[in-house]
């Protein structure tokens, strides 16, 4: 039974980790808190219950989401963001404003009903664990969870882009004296954070339903994953997606009332005994060398 | 062979700052930018790489243009710039550092600096100041950059750091031109062949190293400078 | 601020006050005393907003905490007692002020994107608190049957009061703005370091200047729970911070005039608007984005630089990157 709240809480904590990593990359690298991530999410969920509902089959599917996702991020980047560009504030409501254009629209086609997603196949199974039944959909979500992280940390740790990527982060003024063109590749991962969003928000469908303001409902569990692990820190986003999931899971199960609130808590405390989040570094340190 | 700087102005938050500076370094020679604190030297390395914006005036390298270009292309023509912390990436191994800017195999990078070798894996954040300033010069040699412009590498390091440090600037001189800001005339005087006075945003004065002492403008241009030399713009 | 400005003010304020009292008598159209009393309050709600923004320079969106936190207050003090509206706003305000100031310096530990992800964290959570004690609050379909007493019940009344107290606030926020009080606020806000080395200290400046924009927006909030007769859960929505924030961002953030006429308009605008249109959102998002690119100093910033003074205005994006930087940041693969 212990092992059923366990996989439970492992299969949020991967939800919450392909919501939140895109959100703490892009940070990372543009210092924008990119409230479109949101807006990408209903996107990405829309695009899967499109897919599926077309008779698509869930991998084309999901892929799709995500590749809406992406598609519709490139172009807020390039067409909104870059103009912006030195001007953080501007950004971070310009990306507000499209949270809520995409939102508004999907609202407009769709209408503000839910509608449910229907699995098939082995997705819409159950497995037996400890003799309680689990959804093999949520085996599902760990495993992607896993992959997305192998793939990102790999990426950024042994590949030439990565290690740009990382520089750029470090910080944007030492990379261009390094001859690194930082501009594409801010785009490239504003571009990767829309298409996780997208990912997540094809994720969520299944087991929430597919509406329009899904993206600011999650939005609120991704804020509080990346203030919980230090924004910026992939490391620190899984870190938090497990205390926050497994949290949730284990507190759901044995308090059931206090489910929704222990986020908030588990927030609250990490705040109370260290601010800058359980991996980030402590204020203070600036891009010194930025004009 | 040869990086220029003529008429070269520039203001930092609307501030003038730069009100002409000319200059000139060759391949082969270690020019000392020197002067008292906010006489504009820091600035005048950063306007070169485009860090900070050039108002007016010309840097060629070599016969072209430069000011027009970004950063990161300036970087890649051969501009190299060592910021007075070091200016490596806290959050990426010595490595990581050195593959970045790389033009050769790191294992051949290292050669002239071992004492990076058991170094390699360490976050550079996690390094001493002057294990800093060393792979920051390690970073400047395997990028095969022929234009160092270097910002008070003396500054916070110990006496015996200082002699390791005249070392790694001895042997990047025979690949690179370079232009060292420094407030410790000492150490000036034991690297560099000439020097360029830089008073109140203007070049006043040049020549070589030895003669520093002669000019007519070292009082004007120097007074205050020595003991104030522990501070930074 | 340069004389000319200045001199401006005393004008301003006047012709404030004669749009404010007299337009609703002069037309006399009940409609449009409805639109003007809604947005008069969301007038003093986008004032208090111009404190967060323009005072502490710090950006928050969960602002709406403190607009539904009046309003539920006022409602439940209303049905527990027999106090009249009017005081009982103002009674609620005050009451909520200790928790807002305790709030404040918990959420002040951390600083730009930081701390605008925790009030919205926390505004969200809030609403859902109450969501969930549907014994207490009505739940999801709010809190209806209010006693609400003559003084506040009558349109005419409820105008009449809500302006007196915008234009109250305005006076009050200009006056203390040139006073030691506001000097120490924006030495906090430009340079933190630097101001503590004259002893004032960052935080507490930041949380009492937090303080009274909650007392404000809890006023607004007690206001709007009289003027919609009801009080009701999506107070507490990010909608209504997002809203706020922009007022204060359309009024530019170094002005308070700016924000409460900003407060009116987008109000009136709303609420004539989606009376043809069920899109609000998607307007709210265009003008944000048009904001942010035409009019980066706000109204506020288009009057001085109308004016030809040369104040620099402080811009909303120009706020949110200086306290970026002191933002702590985590490294990629650490």
């Amino acid at each position: 039974m212990i092992l059923n709240v366990l996989l439970s809480g492992l299969s949020l904590a991967a939800f919450y980790f392909i919501l939140s990593a895109g959100l703490s990359l892009v940070f990372g690298i543009m210092g924008v808190l990119n409230f479109a991530s949101a807006g990408y999410f209903v996107a990405g969920l829309y695009a899967a219950w499109f897919g599926l509902g077309h008779g698509w089959g869930i991998l084309p599917a999901f892929i799709f989401a995500a590749v809406v996702g992406g598609v519709l991020a490139l172009l807020v980047e390039v067409s909104l963001l870059r103009p912006l560009y030195g001007n953080v504030g501007g950004q971070i409501l310009t990306t507000l404003g499209v949270m809520l254009i995409l939102d508004e629209a999907v609202n407009w086609v769709f209408g503000p009903q839910i509608q449910q997603e229907q699995m098939t196949g082995l997705l819409s199974q159950t497995v037996m664990f400890g003799g309680m039944p689990f959804p093999v959909f949520r085996l599902l979500l760990i495993a992607v969870g896993v992959l997305i992280f192998l793939l990102l940390a790999l990426a950024l740790r042994y590949t030439g882009l990565g290690l740009r990527v990382r520089a750029g982060v470090d910080s944007q003024t030492l990379a261009e004296l390094a001859g690194v063109r930082v501009a594409p590749l801010r785009s490239i991962v504003y571009a990767l954070g829309g298409m996780l969003a997208g990912l997540a928000g094809a994720l969520y469908g299944p087991f929430s339903g597919v509406y329009p303001s899904a993206g600011l409902d999650t939005l609120l569990l991704t804020f509080i994953v990346v203030v919980v692990g230090g924004l910026g820190s992939i490391p620190g986003t899984l870190a938090a997606s497990l205390v926050i999931g497994l949290a949730e899971a284990l507190v759901g199960f044995f308090v059931p009332s206090l489910a929704l609130t222990v986020n908030v808590l588990v927030m609250i405390l990490v705040l109370l005994l260290r601010p800058q989040g359980l991996l980030g570094k402590p204020p203070g340190r600036r891009d010194t060398h930025a004009a | 062979m040869s990086l220029r700087l003529s008429g070269i102005r520039a203001r930092i938050g609307g501030v003038p700052v730069l009100h002409a500076v000319d200059l000139e370094i060759r391949n082969g020679k270690v020019t000392a930018l020197l002067g008292r604190n906010g006489a504009g030297k820091t600035t005048t390395l950063r306007t070169v790489l485009g860090l900070t914006e050039l108002d007016a005036g010309e840097i060629t390298c070599e016969g072209r243009d430069l000011s027009r270009l970004p950063t990161w292309r300036r970087a890649r023509e051969g501009l190299f710039y060592v910021p007075e912390d070091g200016g490596v990436f806290q959050d990426l191994s010595v490595q990581e550092n050195l593959k970045l800017s790389a033009r050769m195999p790191i294992a051949q990078a290292i050669e002239p600096f071992e004492e990076l070798g058991p170094l390699l894996g360490r976050r550079a954040a996690l390094l001493s100041g002057g294990e800093r300033k060393i792979l920051a010069l390690a970073r400047a040699y395997a990028s095969r950059s022929e234009w160092l412009l270097i910002d008070e590498p003396s500054l916070g390091l110990a006496p015996t750091v200082l002699r390791r440090l005249a070392g790694a600037i001895q042997l990047l001189r025979g690949r690179a031109a370079m232009l060292i800001v420094e407030q410790n005339l000492g150490f000036a005087q034991s690297v560099a062949d000439d020097y360029v006075l830089l008073l109140d945003g203007r070049t006043v004065d040049r020549g070589p190293i030895d003669t520093l002492r002669q000019s007519s403008q070292f009082d004007a241009a120097m007074h205050f400078g020595q003991s104030e030399g522990g501070s930074s713009q | 601020m340069p004389r000319s400005a200045r001199a401006l003010r005393a004008p301003l304020l006047a012709l404030l006050c004669i749009a404010l009292f007299g337009w609703p008598w002069v037309t006399g159209t009940p409609g449009l005393l409805n639109l003007l009393t809604g947005g008069v309050i969301w007038g003093l709600f986008a004032l208090s907003y111009h404190l967060v923004l323009g005072w502490t320079g710090e950006i928050s969106f969960g602002h709406s905490l403190w607009f539904g936190a009046g309003m539920y207050g006022t409602a439940l003090l209303l049905q527990a007692t027999r106090v009249d509206a009017l005081p009982g706003i103002l009674l609620a305000a005050v009451a909520l002020v200790p928790l807002a100031l305790l709030v404040h310096l918990l959420s002040l530990r951390l600083r730009g994107p930081y701390f605008a992800m925790i009030t919205f964290a926390l505004a969200e959570f809030a609403g859902l608190l109450v969501q969930n004690a549907t014994s207490l609050t009505g739940g999801t379909n709010g809190l209806t049957g209010v006693p609400i007493s003559p003084d506040l019940a009558a349109p005419g009344t409820l105008y009449l009061s809500a302006s007196l107290l915008l234009i109250a606030a305005v006076a009050a926020v200009l006056w203390l703005r040139g006073t030691r009080v506001g000097l120490v606020a924006r030495a906090v806000r430009d340079n933190p370091t630097r101001a503590a080395l004259f002893g004032h200290s960052e935080v507490w400046a930041k949380t009492l200047t937090l303080g009274g924009a909650s007392l404000l927006a809890a006023i607004a909030g007690g206001l709007f729970l009289c003027y919609q007769g009801m009080a009701f859960p999506a107070a507490f929505g990010s909608d209504t911070s997002f809203t706020v924030l922009l007022m204060a961002t359309i009024g530019g953030a170094d002005s308070a005039w700016g924000a409460a006429v900003a407060g009116i308009g987008l109000y009136a605008l709303e609420n004539s608007l989606t009376a043809t249109t069920s899109h609000w959102g998607l307007l709210l998002g265009v003008v944000y984005i048009a904001v942010v690119r035409f009019l980066p100093g706000g109204l506020g910033g288009l009057w001085r630089r109308v004016g030809a003074s040369r104040g620099r205005a402080v811009t909303t994006g120009a706020i949110l990157e200086s306290s970026d930087q002191s933002a702590p940041r985590g490294g990629l693969l650490r």
